[in-house]
């Protein structure tokens, strides 16, 4: 097991305004493993994914707290926590098949899809009435140098 | 964000710049749904270069502006699209389904 190198965790409310917040200080926080361009952008985006459902499912008729914490591991591993206590997702399975959607015509159905893509693991649990966590890892390339 | 058009002949092209996600995805709907309406007919150009960030949000937003120009038979062109929103495009194989013209 490879120990944490550093962490952190924010927590803030379920507005749609908060997505950039959450994202841009995630990949903050990260870029002190310096990451590649593409690395930090495909953290970026599925930290930007998961938060969204949380504001557009977990919280659909209201406003909740979303916490996102953020583990730095020795050799370059990167792990990220989104909770919610929301509404949880009913149908984890059918919730992250591609295209499936219960959002409206901003939404595409392709969250999951995008979070799985881009990095290199992805975790959901949920209960019904206590809400959700999303867990994702990615192991950044090693750099000519080291890290 | 920031949204603009203009008419170039009888192209319409849109330019979103900034970031696309889920915070700017309704205004950008209506914003485009205002422009059609405007301008009903001729071939629409959705110019990305000026994008710094999107996510699935637009996914949804270039599908419904596939969907409303399709069924007024008109065609649509994305250009310009940076690595980053490229890459969310085809991990959905948008490709397959919209024209992107690569490069400037």
């Amino acid at each position: 097991m490879q120990n944490v190198q550093n962490m952190m965790s924010i927590k803030f409310e379920s507005r749609s305004v908060n997505e950039g917040f959450a994202r841009q200080t995630v990949a903050a926080f990260v870029a002190q493993l310096d990451p590649t361009i593409d690395e930090l952008n495909d953290i970026k985006t599925a930290v930007s994914e998961a938060v969204t459902n949380s504001i557009v499912h977990a919280y659909a008729d209201k406003l909740g707290y979303i916490t996102v914490s953020v583990k730095l591991f020795e050799g370059g591993r990167v792990e990220i926590k989104v909770k919610d206590t929301g509404c949880g997702i009913p149908d984890v399975a059918k919730a992250r098949e591609p295209m499936f959607t219960t959002g409206d015509d901003t939404r595409s159905g392709m969250g999951f899809t995008i979070m799985e893509s881009f990095m290199d693991k992805l975790r959901v649990r949920s209960s019904a009435g206590r809400g959700t966590v999303v867990t994702m890892a990615k192991s950044l390339a090693l750099r000519a140098g080291g890290r | 964000m920031k949204i603009t058009h203009q008419r170039t002949g009888d192209t319409l092209v849109i330019a979103v710049a900034d970031e696309l996600g889920h915070h700017e995805a309704r205004e950008i709907i209506d914003y485009m749904g205002t422009v059609l309406a405007l301008y009903p007919a001729g071939p629409v150009v959705l110019d990305l270069s000026a994008l710094k960030f999107m996510d699935s949000s637009g996914l949804a937003v270039v599908l419904n502006l596939h969907r409303a120009l399709l069924r007024a038979g008109r065609s649509l062109c994305v250009r310009g699209t940076p690595p980053q929103a490229m890459r969310v495009f085809q991990a959905a194989n948008l490709p397959h389904i919209v024209t992107f013209e690569m490069g400037e």
